[in-house]
């Protein structure tokens, strides 16, 4: 996605993990009433510390290569009952991420706007 | 994937729960409709309703995730209710009015379930759109 810089990169991959995870609690809350849905969740935070640990000594070129590879995936749930409040308060705090991450990307961008303009507001 | 995908998913849930409204409404509108038989008394409804998945090939997204769809509407096979009016005009050569078989308690639990379940996909309708209202305005003005 981004190839300026890793951290960009990053927060766009966990951008595109949190739209997922949105969609994912959607299709839950939606369904509530099919008969026999089995609720959905995403793994991704989990897989990439996982990843992170794995290349922790690496110098850090390898290490981002390596997280690139990471993917957000939808697995069932494990609980067989979708529970609206529960999965509101997920979403809740999904979208609290989404934000966090938007105000990353925007702080990471002014960062290199800075460096852009050599310094000098503008 | 994008988050406007994602509103089709919520609205699909809230034409569901729009349709059970309607089909308990109109159970509940009926159910004190008379007939002489019980072949030609109102059947009470209810909807059948589906998970599909609009693209289950793709990567990872909102359209790989189940919607539900409302597959039939479908009369319930409940017997009728038999009331003795032997006045009545629809009454039939026993005396008896043919009612629906509607459970109108059974029908109003369906209602307070429907209206939470329909809160909850405006709620969530809600929560992408902020989402990608914020996402909207990156780079603007601060």
């Amino acid at each position: 996605m981004f190839s300026i810089d890793p951290t960009l990169e990053l927060i766009g991959r966990g951008l595109d993990a949190c739209t997922l995870r949105q969609a994912v609690y959607s299709a839950n809350i939606a369904n509530v009433d099919t008969p026999g849905y089995q609720p959905l969740e995403v793994s991704f935070e989990s897989e990439l510390q996982n990843a992170a640990r794995l290349t922790s000594g690496a110098p850090w070129p390898e290490q981002t290569e390596f997280l690139r590879t990471i993917e957000p995936a939808v697995v069932p749930s494990s609980t067989d009952t979708v529970h609206l409040d529960q999965q509101l308060a997920l979403m809740a705090k999904n979208a609290i991420h989404y934000q966090q991450l938007l105000g990353a990307f925007e702080r990471s961008m002014s960062l290199l706007r800075l460096a852009a303009l050599e310094g000098r507001e503008g | 994937m994008g988050l406007l995908n994602i509103l089709d998913i919520s609205s699909a849930g809230l034409d569901v729960q729009r349709s059970r409204l309607e089909v308990a409404t109109a159970n509940l509108a009926n159910a004190q409709t008379t007939s002489s038989s019980a072949a030609t008394a109102y059947q009470p409804l209810s909807v059948v309703v589906h998970s599909v998945v609009p693209d289950p090939t793709g990567q990872a997204s909102a359209d790989s995730l189940p919607r539900p769809v409302v597959e039939s509407v479908e009369a319930m096979n409940v017997t009728p209710r038999r009331m003795f009016e032997p006045g009545h005009p629809d009454a039939d050569a026993q005396g008896f009015v043919t009612y629906p078989g509607v459970d109108p308690v059974a029908t109003m639990l369906d209602l307070i379930s429907i209206s939470r379940s329909y809160e909850a996909n405006l709620k969530a309708f809600d929560i992408t759109r902020s989402l990608l209202q914020r996402t909207i305005d990156i780079g603007g003005q601060r």
